[in-house]
Parts: structure tokens; C-alpha cells; sequence
């Protein structure tokens, strides 16, 4: 494999993303829509444990419609990110702005997609879906009912709309979460290892599916996983963090159209390229 | 290809026999104790013949001024009454605790130095504040009913998920909104039981107010009067109208409850 060919399908951007020349390669016309500069998180010990340094120093710039991916090994401290970014959790030093406002909570422009699905037991499939429509009081009960069916569909849960969460596979469940997310038409979709609990033919059937989704949808995604090749099969760019106390290591554009296959000769060279990658990164 | 068996008539009668073969130890034992009385083998004013028992609970229900029948009803709009206050108090008090650590920190000492009262001590305390000794009974009953109801519902509102709290967060709706949404359901779905010991609570309070503050008509007080006057089947008519409905209670209206949510949600297999 020659540099020349790799680069058509990457870019590695830089190492440490330097908050005064933030991915000059990337299209400078797409406005950033999530800033972090010098991001710290700091959880304070309980019952007199040491306090942990679980994010130390990052900073990087999300672009409108951009799917970013933060692959990281578990316990990195990339998930903790997302929350912040979802406004669950705040930082303890720097700035995280979102269309350059301060985060200050949870917002309804942010849906979320947990690992565990998070759907509500005493509510149907439709219910489920419906749930932010309803929560959010400025839609009809026409309104909610039509937007929840048509997800119903969108997501290939057609005749199951009836159906209780626990009658559900996991692959399901994680339709329902993903439509509950998608019906409020966020600008950002955030998803917090959302396969991860999956068996394999659910995970990839999903990762099709996330793809078609994200490139109809006017959405910014951000991704959270430690599995390489879900990230290299649907990122446009890939923040590698490292261990904790997270840092990003590496920032990587793949330009591949999505869906990719997962076993073409070009995804695998950016899996090899990739696994090389953080092979060699400072913390191995 | 399946093949579906018609349920056959005799089918389902064995299939009855077998859910309520417990039933036929009741029988047997009532059975025996007709024999024995009613042969005049044991003689004891204080245990009367099955039979009479059974026509006494008949006259009460459906003869002359229906006095049983009455009495259950008093009974029963007691109990109702105080055991629903009990419920909204149990579970507005346990949700609120399970919600926020320092209520809990607040009204657990309380608690806690309640839970080891029973409830007939309250009786006499609460003779002397208030007048009213309809009051008094069905405040027995929501003193003694609260306490199971408050515990579950404590439990349940703690063991919402914390992602599910953030998913009912996300949408920035009202507090309320999100109480009724999430909160109320959340919690309900680990609340049954502690409902059912909740009725049972409530029960033997009200049967045992009755009997003390002596007022209006009851089960407690028809018991309590049959025995100044030595009416000893209706005093057993008493208690097994008490056992009956006690039972019906418990077994036709939780499973009914269940049925129509946790176990339809598919959380109870």
C-alpha cells in the first residue's frame, strides 16, 4: 500500500488538535457546531478516595453534519465526554460551547442513544417512540401519533408497534430508542456505545442502517465506541482518546462513502492502517 | 405444522379442581367439625356446629335487617377510605424520599420510630383529640396502612435508572409533566407488593379500630356485640366474613391489578 492510496480514504488531521489551527484539511465553510477547548473533568472522590482526573486537556471541533466518532478503550473517559456535550455532566476546567453558547443542561436539540436502550417498560413500542413528542407539549396528539408511526416504519418495526419493550430483542429495543431519538428530529444525535450490548448480526444490521439515516438526516452525530471497526464503517472522523486520563491521540478522516461494507478491501486497509495506528500511539 | 388440542370440558374442570384443590383441606376440616359437633361427641358452648355458623352468616347477609350485610358495607367504606388516604400519603412521602435524599434524611427518623407502633396504640391518643370516633378508625387505618405503601414506593423511585432520568431530562419538560411521566409509573412498577402488605395492614387495623372505639355498625363491633349476648355462630360469622373478603381482596384484586400492568409489560413472568 502506497501513502497515495491511503490518503484518498484518511486524512490524518493531526495529533493534538491545537486549538489555533483546528482541521485545516476539512471544509472551513461547514460551521463548527460543538467546540471544546482544554476540556478537564475532574470526579471528586467519595468517602475520602482520591479525586480522578478523568479528562485531561482535550479539545477538538465538531462540523455541522459531521459524524465524529470518539474511539476509545473502555473507561477512557470518552463517554464522559458525550454526557457533557449532552449536558448530563460539566466540566471541571475549559470550555465546551454548542453553537457557541455555553452547554448549561440537557436540551431537546440533543437526543441520546445509551448502550442499555433506556426505553420505559409501561410503554408500547409507539409510546415509547412517542415519549419526547409528548414531553415536549409543542406537538398535537395528531402530530405525535403520525411522527411516531412514521419511525415505527422508518425503523422496521412495523407490527410491533403494539408490542411491550420486554417482548423485544435487543436489536429492537434499540430501534425504539434510536426512533425516540430520531422522531424529535435533533440537531445532534448523540450515541453512547449504543451497540456494544448487541450480538453481532443485530450490530451490523444497525450500523447499515445508522449510516442511511445519517446521510438523509441533517444531523450531527456523535459517536462513542471502542470497537474499531464500527468506527472506521461509520465516521466521518475519528477522535482516538487515550487511556485515562483522556487525551485525543490521533484525529482521522475517513472519506469513504457510507453504508461501507465491512469486508471491501478498502475498509479493511483502513482497519489495518487503524489498528497500526493505535498500535503505535503514546499509550498504547 | 401444530396441532391445537380443544380444551375438552373435562379438561377444565381438572384443571379447576387442581388450581383450588387447597379448597378441599378447608372442606375436609369444616366437615370434620360437623360430624364431631353435630353428633354431640364435643360439647363446647364456645364451638358452634359449621352449620349454624353458615346459617347465621345467612341470616346476617339476607334475612330480616341485614345486620352483617350492613356492617360489612360500614366496614368496607372504612377500610376503602383509609386505606386509599393511605396509598396517595405512603406514596407521595416515598417517591418524594426516593427523589431527594434530604427529605429522606428528614422524615426517615420518623419513620423509623413508626414502623414498630402498632396501630391500636394510636387509638386511644387519638380518642382524645378528636371527637368524631368514625375519625378515629379510619385514621387507625391510614397510620397502620402507610407505613408498607411509603417503603415501596421509596424503593421504587429509587431504583429509576439514572439514564432513564436523563432521557426523561432531555426534552425539558415541566417537573410535573416529568413526575407523572417517569417518576409516578417508575416507581408503581415496584409497588404491588408493598400495596398488597399495605391492604393487609389495613385490614387488621380496621377490624381492630372497630373493636375498640365500639362505634356505629362494623364487623368488629357485630363480633364484639355477639359476644355480650353469647351468639357464638354469629361471632364465627364474623371472622369468617373477615377471612373471606380478606382473601378476595388479596387474591382477586392485586393479580387483577398485576395483570393489567406489570405483568402486561412483560416485567413479571
Amino acid at each position: 500500500m502506497t501513502a497515495g492510496t491511503m490518503e484518498q480514504k484518511m486524512q490524518r488531521t493531526s495529533s493534538d488538535v491545537p486549538s489555533e489551527k483546528p482541521d485545516a484539511e476539512l471544509s472551513t465553510t461547514v460551521p463548527k457546531v460543538i467546540e471544546a477547548r482544554h476540556v478537564r473533568k475532574i470526579f471528586a472522590g467519595a468517602h475520602g478516595e482520591p479525586a480522578v482526573v478523568a479528562i485531561d486537556d482535550i479539545s477538538f471541533d465538531i462540523r455541522r453534519c459531521e459524524f465524529t466518532v470518539f474511539l476509545g478503550p473502555s473507561g477512557c473517559g470518552k463517554s464522559t465526554t458525550l454526557h457533557m456535550i449532552g449536558g448530563f455532566e460539566q466540566q471541571t476546567e475549559g470550555s465546551l460551547l454548542l453553537n457557541g453558547q455555553a452547554i448549561r443542561g440537557p436540551g431537546p436539540d440533543r437526543g441520546i442513544v445509551f448502550q442499555d436502550f433506556v426505553l420505559f417498560p409501561w410503554r408500547t413500542v409507539l409510546g415509547n417512540i412517542a415519549f419526547g413528542l409528548e414531553m415536549m407539549r409543542c406537538f398535537t396528539r395528531a402530530e405525535i401519533s403520525e411522527r411516531a408511526r412514521h419511525y415505527v416504519e422508518h425503523l422496521g418495526l412495523a407490527g410491533f408497534a403494539n408490542a411491550y419493550p420486554s417482548t423485544l430483542s435487543g436489536g429492537m429495543k434499540q430501534r425504539v430508542a434510536i426512533a425516540r431519538t430520531l422522531a424529535v428530529q435533533p440537531e445532534f444525535i448523540l450515541m453512547d456505545e449504543p451497540f456494544a450490548a448487541l450480538d453481532a448480526q443485530a450490530r451490523d444490521r444497525l450500523i447499515v442502517d445508522v449510516s442511511l439515516i445519517a446521510n438523509e438526516q441533517n444531523t450531527t452525530f456523535v459517536f462513542v465506541t471502542h470497537d474499531i471497526r464500527e468506527a472506521i464503517r461509520l465516521a466521518d472522523r475519528i477522535l482516538v482518546f487515550s487511556p485515562r486520563p483522556a487525551r485525543i491521540v490521533e484525529s482521522i478522516a475517513v472519506t469513504l462513502p457510507r453504508p461501507r461494507d465491512a469486508y471491501s478491501a478498502e475498509l479493511l486497509d483502513v482497519d489495518r492502517y487503524m489498528r497500526s495506528l493505535i498500535g503505535t500511539g503514546p499509550e498504547g | 405444522m401444530t396441532t391445537i388440542i380443544a380444551p375438552d370440558s373435562r379438561h377444565r374442570l381438572l384443571t379447576l379442581l387442581d388450581r383450588y384443590s387447597s379448597l378441599w383441606v378447608v372442606v375436609v376440616v369444616v366437615s370434620i367439625f360437623q360430624v364431631v359437633v353435630g353428633t354431640g361427641l364435643l360439647h363446647n358452648p364456645a364451638i358452634p356446629a359449621p352449620t349454624a355458623v353458615f346459617a347465621s352468616l345467612y341470616r346476617g347477609l339476607f334475612e330480616g335487617q341485614h345486620l352483617l350485610f350492613l356492617a360489612t358495607l360500614d366496614t368496607l367504606g372504612r377500610l376503602l377510605l383509609g386505606y386509599g388516604v393511605a396509598v396517595l400519603f405512603g406514596a407521595v412521602l416515598g417517591i418524594l424520599a426516593g427523589r431527594h435524599p434530604d427529605f429522606a434524611s428528614t422524615v426517615h427518623p420518623i419513620v423509623a420510630l413508626w414502623i414498630p407502633l402498632p396501630a391500636i396504640v394510636t387509638i386511644p391518643v387519638l380518642s382524645l383529640w378528636l371527637s368524631a370516633d368514625e375519625a378515629v378508625i379510619v385514621l387507625t387505618v391510614i397510620f397502620s396502612g402507610w407505613i408498607p405503601v411509603y417503603l415501596g414506593a421509596l424503593q421504587g423511585a429509587r431504583s429509576i435508572s439514572a439514564h432513564q432520568l436523563w432521557v426523561m431530562r432531555a426534552y425539558g419538560a415541566s417537573e410535573w409533566r416529568q413526575v407523572c411521566k417517569v417518576i409516578i409509573p417508575g416507581a408503581f412498577v415496584h409497588m404491588i407488593p408493598s400495596l398488597r402488605v399495605g391492604m393487609g395492614y389495613a385490614w387488621r387495623a380496621v377490624i381492630a379500630a372497630e373493636i375498640i372505639v365500639q362505634h356505629g355498625r362494623g364487623i368488629g363491633i357485630t363480633i364484639f356485640a355477639a359476644r355480650e349476648f353469647f351468639d357464638v355462630p354469629t361471632m364465627y360469622a364474623g371472622v369468617l366474613m373477615i377471612a373471606v373478603l380478606g382473601l378476595a381482596l388479596d387474591h382477586l384484586v392485586f393479580p387483577a391489578v398485576e395483570r393489567a400492568t406489570i405483568k402486561r409489560w412483560g416485567l413479571l413472568t
